[in-house]
């Protein structure tokens, strides 16, 4: 009997290590499948990196790792030319993008200018180098974390680049039940060195085929349009959902019931994944802001406003 | 419910042990199950009744396959106790299980109808076991399919569990048929340890075994006092039916040497219709041999059907009969006149003059002193008479075992029954030289409300016959009028009655499948088939109706009416679901405040939920789900929960 690597077995493999992180874990494993990539957004030492290295262990492509400092540039994230003077030549040297898994750690810690390098990548695959463009391995996907950005030294993401992100997630403190366990395997080895990959890059790419054919019953996308058009009503926001967006909730919503094990998604899906993949793309006016609004609760007011299609 | 299920399970069992046989109880049970039903509202009653129908149909096919069943009576009443059992067990099942998983109830129900129907059929060997089979999976699909048995998501769901019932009815049926098999085999070793040297008969008279010492016990017999052992229409003759007549008396009255009983056919005076051409029919109902023999040889008389009582092999259980005997009166002659049963000759008449070689002299003086040494045979037999019962009580409470019966009962007039005194005048009449035997039988006395005389059990008495030279054998009954037992007997209970009742329907159906020819036996089995296959497409149209009536054609309206009716019920609890929460979240919000009161129906709400988002959202775009959908939401609304407490 071969076993066939599913949703699950990624899950359970990544939560040996991330303990009483199930239901964020399953998500992030859902962007996965979707095509979309993760920002793990926190305070440190709540585990981001863990997760994303748990992640890249499990799948078994390639993985770097990207550590974003202030003095970080552009071609350090996709390479360059080189001049070899040996044969009087230009040659490439691959960056850490060329990867199947890109774990960009402290993301809003590095420059604008070198976030930016990584939004044609993130959205189209590929990268452009001296006007030339360099398909991406396939596939791809950046695992991003962040530090909440009230801390120094940091410069938030730029809304292009946040809306790349299928979703945001941060990861909070574990209970103390979850954190004990964590002490004791802790104390005796390093838990990812127990994990080994279950999963490999094709694998993964003819899941994400599966992930497409999961059907979406009209009425359930008709209500994904209705929460998005919520938030394109809602006078508090200056910049609503993106068409983008609606997109990748769509597709989101596809990988999740698929993680269910389910090949229909039904509204519950939706509603899961709305705060994860939708808030993190809208800004609030200035006045709604400074009144104590926040982005998930608008969020969850265009979810009581739409109707669930029964 | 499980009170109900409780009160099924008690009234049966008690119905059968008042009722003797385990027949009757089938009819209470299947009325409280109807009751119940109508009371809950449950839709396993309509299917209780239809699947009962089913079986009792393919049970009467197969009976015929079965030669112990169809000829044998107590095989017949022990099967059909186990079938009754195994129905409340079904019940029972489907009482317990109709709430909780219909799968589950699906699969009770198979293995209880693959049950029922292997024990119509023991022989697991037998030939035709490709019929039974086709019956049983027509009577499966017809009695239990439902209506969301045609829709593609269950069809896919429960085919493994449907091979699984299978399977499993198909195992536990031959486990079951090689028990009763067992259990029959040891019923025959049984009756051939208890009746030795060739004997057949187990039971007559109060004799059905034979103690330790050799002597017959005279216990009464094995059927229950009450139950019916021959049913006699148009009769009108004397109530004595003769059984077995004992030539030799020696050694104790009541366990005359085996090997020396008589087995006299059933004489021509016992059976003395009203009519001329009128027909007389004997039903044998119980096992035994004895309870019947027929004047097969008599003038007058004509029998229908052969009559043999294998007295070689002696086995209980392989009788040949299999229909009533019928003796149609062609002559009415005077008792008197008519050439009875076969006549001794002068040598074989000697035996019945014997008297035991170790009798108490004083018997031989006190007879020869009742009459005068000329007197005819009728005085004879008058003094005897009216000394026996001038000095002797009729009482069964005594006990003198261990002495001299016969000086005790003759000389010292102590109390005795019947068989005391039908051997006491025995032994007299041989005194007085007068050929004479001890007779045991039944007193046929019981008519019911339709003109046929009842035998039972508790009817079997002892009496004298003495040979009279131109009327034959004649009947001397010394016992006292008030411990015959017609006096002695007691009026059948209204369970006995009710068991009577349901027997009739049974025997008549069972003689008409035994009426019917081998050949068009499969004929039988056919029509069973084919009523299974009507009852599947019934039910198939039925689904198929109830489906075009419930769609107006709109798909998301129909799904909106099921969700319309869910909320319904969600209101009458007290809740009312936002438009932009999910049922299930919703539902999960309620069991957070109420997780105690919806504990019941959580389950289910949570498979309703589950089956309708199955449906609605999966684009399968099938109809025939709403069936099953709305289906769970009445089974919701059926459900009682506690109140709404304070909280």
């Amino acid at each position: 009997m071969i076993a066939l690597a599913t949703p699950a077995s990624i899950c359970n493999n990544v939560c040996k290590v991330i303990r009483g992180k199930n239901d964020e874990v399953k998500l992030v494993v859902t962007a996965i499948l979707s095509g979309g990539h993760v920002l793990l957004e926190d305070v440190p030492g709540t585990g981001k990196t863990t997760l994303a290295k748990a992640l890249a262990i499990s799948i078994g492509g390639d993985y770097k790792r990207v550590q974003c400092t202030p003095d970080l540039m552009p071609a350090d994230i996709t390479g360059s030319e080189y001049y070899r003077p040996n044969d009087g030549q230009f040659t490439f040297r691959e960056g850490p993008i060329f990867t199947n898994i890109l774990l960009a750690d402290e993301i809003n810690r590095t420059s604008p200018r070198t976030q930016s390098a990584l939004l044609e990548a993130m959205s189209e695959s590929q990268v452009t180098i001296d006007g030339e463009s360099r398909s991406l391995p396939n596939p791809f996907f950046v695992i991003a974390t962040q530090n909440s950005s009230d801390f120094h030294g940091t410069y938030p993401l730029p809304e292009a680049q946040l809306d790349r992100f299928a979703i945001q997630l941060s990861l909070g403190y574990p209970s103390i039940s979850d954190e004990r366990i964590m002490l004791r395997e802790h104390s005796h080895s390093d838990p990812l060195s127990t994990i080994t990959s279950v999963i490999s890059g094709a694998e993964v790419r003819s899941l994400q085929e599966c992930v497409r054919r999961v059907h979406v019953e009209d009425s359930v996308s008709d209500y994904i349009l209705d929460i998005v058009g919520q938030t394109r009503m809602d006078p508090r926001l200056r910049l609503p959902v993106s068409p983008r967006g609606a997109l990748i909730l769509y597709r989101m919503s596809q990988a999740f019931a698929f993680v269910n094990e389910r090949d229909y998604v039904s509204p519950d899906d939706v509603q899961h994944l709305a705060i994860p993949v939708l808030a993190h793309r809208i800004i609030l006016e200035a006045k709604a802001k400074y009144a104590g609004g926040t982005p998930l609760q608008s969020i969850n007011d265009a979810l009581e406003k739409s109707l669930v299609p029964r | 419910m499980p009170i109900l299920m409780l009160a099924a399970v008690v009234l049966s069992v008690a119905t059968s042990y008042f009722s003797g046989v385990g027949i009757s109880y089938l009819l209470p049970v299947l009325a409280l199950v109807i009751l119940a039903g109508w009371i809950s509202g449950r839709r396993f009653a309509v299917d209780t009744a239809v699947a009962a129908v089913m079986r009792g149909i393919a049970f009467a096919a197969a009976i015929p396959y079965n030669s112990d069943v169809t000829k044998n009576g107590t095989a017949l009443e022990t099967m059909i106790s186990l079938l009754g059992l195994v129905c409340t067990i079904e019940i029972a099942v489907r009482v317990w299980t109709v709430q909780q998983d219909t799968r589950r109830e699906q699969g009770a129900i198979w293995f209880f109808s693959g049950i029922t129907l292997m024990s119509g059929s023991i022989d697991p060997m037998d030939h035709r076991i490709p019929w039974i089979a086709a019956v049983y999976i027509a009577l499966v699909l017809g009695s239990t399919v439902k209506i969301q048995d045609f829709t593609d998501n269950a069809i896919a769901k429960g085919l493994r569990i449907r091979i699984t019932a299978i399977s499993l009815t198909v195992a536990a049926g031959a486990v079951f048929c090689l028990a009763l098999q067992t259990y029959e085999s040891q019923l025959y070793s049984l009756g051939s340890r208890l009746l030795p040297n060739g004997t057949s008969g187990s039971s007559s008279g109060g004799v059905d075994g034979i103690d330790k010492d050799g002597h017959l016990s005279s216990t009464f017999n094995n059927y229950g006092n009450e139950s019916r052992m021959l049913i006699l229409e148009h009769y009108g003759g004397d109530p004595h039916l003769r059984v077995m007549s004992f030539v030799n008396l020696s050694g104790d009255w009541w366990s005359p040497n085996l090997s020396e009983r008589h087995f006299e056919p059933v004489s021509l005076h016992s059976l003395c219709p009203t009519a001329l051409g009128s027909m007389t029919t004997v039903t044998k109902l119980v096992n035994d041999d004895g309870a019947i023999a027929a004047p097969i040889d008599a003038a007058g008389i004509t029998a229908s059907g052969s009559l043999s009582v294998d007295r070689e092999i002696g086995d209980p259980l392989r009788t040949d009969e299999s229909s009533p005997y019928q003796y149609e009166i062609i002559s009415n002659a005077n008792t008197s006149t008519r050439p009875l049963s076969l006549t001794p000759d002068a040598l074989s008449l000697n035996q019945y003059l014997l008297i035991p070689p170790n009798l108490d002299p004083r018997i031989i003086d006190l007879t020869r002193h009742l009459v005068k040494p000329n007197s005819t045979v009728e005085v004879r037999i008058n003094a005897v008479v009216t000394y026996l019962q001038l000095h002797n009580q009729y009482s069964t409470q005594f006990s003198n075992r261990g002495r001299d019966y016969l000086s005790d009962f003759i000389v010292s007039h102590a109390p005795g029954h019947c068989e005391y005194f039908a051997t006491a005048a025995a032994i007299m009449l041989r005194i007085l030289s007068v050929p004479s035997r001890y007779v045991i039988g039944y007193y046929a006395h019981e008519v019911d409300k339709r003109g046929r005389t009842i035998v039972r059990a508790q009817d079997a008495h002892a009496w004298t016959e003495v040979w009279v030279k131109s009327r034959g054998w004649v009947v001397v009954d010394a016992t006292p009028s008030n411990g015959r037992p017609d006096a002695l007997a007691f009026q059948p209970n209204i369970w006995t009655q009710l068991n009577d009742r349901v027997s009739d329907t049974v025997l008549a159906a069972r003689f008409w499948i035994a009426s019917v020819a081998e050949s068009k036996r499969n004929v039988l089995l056919m029509v069973a088939l084919v009523l299974a296959v009507g009852v599947l497409g019934f039910n198939y149209f039925r689904a198929r109706r109830n489906l075009l009536s419930l769609s107006d054609g709109n798909y998301d309206a129909d799904f909106r009416k099921t969700a319309v009716s869910f909320e319904e019920w969600l209101k009458q609890q007290g809740f009312q679901c936002p438009v932009g929460t999910t049922w299930r979240v919703y539902w999960n919000d309620i069991l957070g405040i109420e997780s105690q009161r919806f504990a019941a129906v959580a389950p289910r709400v949570e498979r309703f939920i589950s089956d309708y988002e199955d449906a609605r959202y999966s684009g399968k775009r099938d109809h025939t789900v709403l069936l099953h959908l709305n289906e769970q939401i009445r089974d919701l609304a059926t459900m009682e929960l506690p109140r709404r407490g304070n909280t």
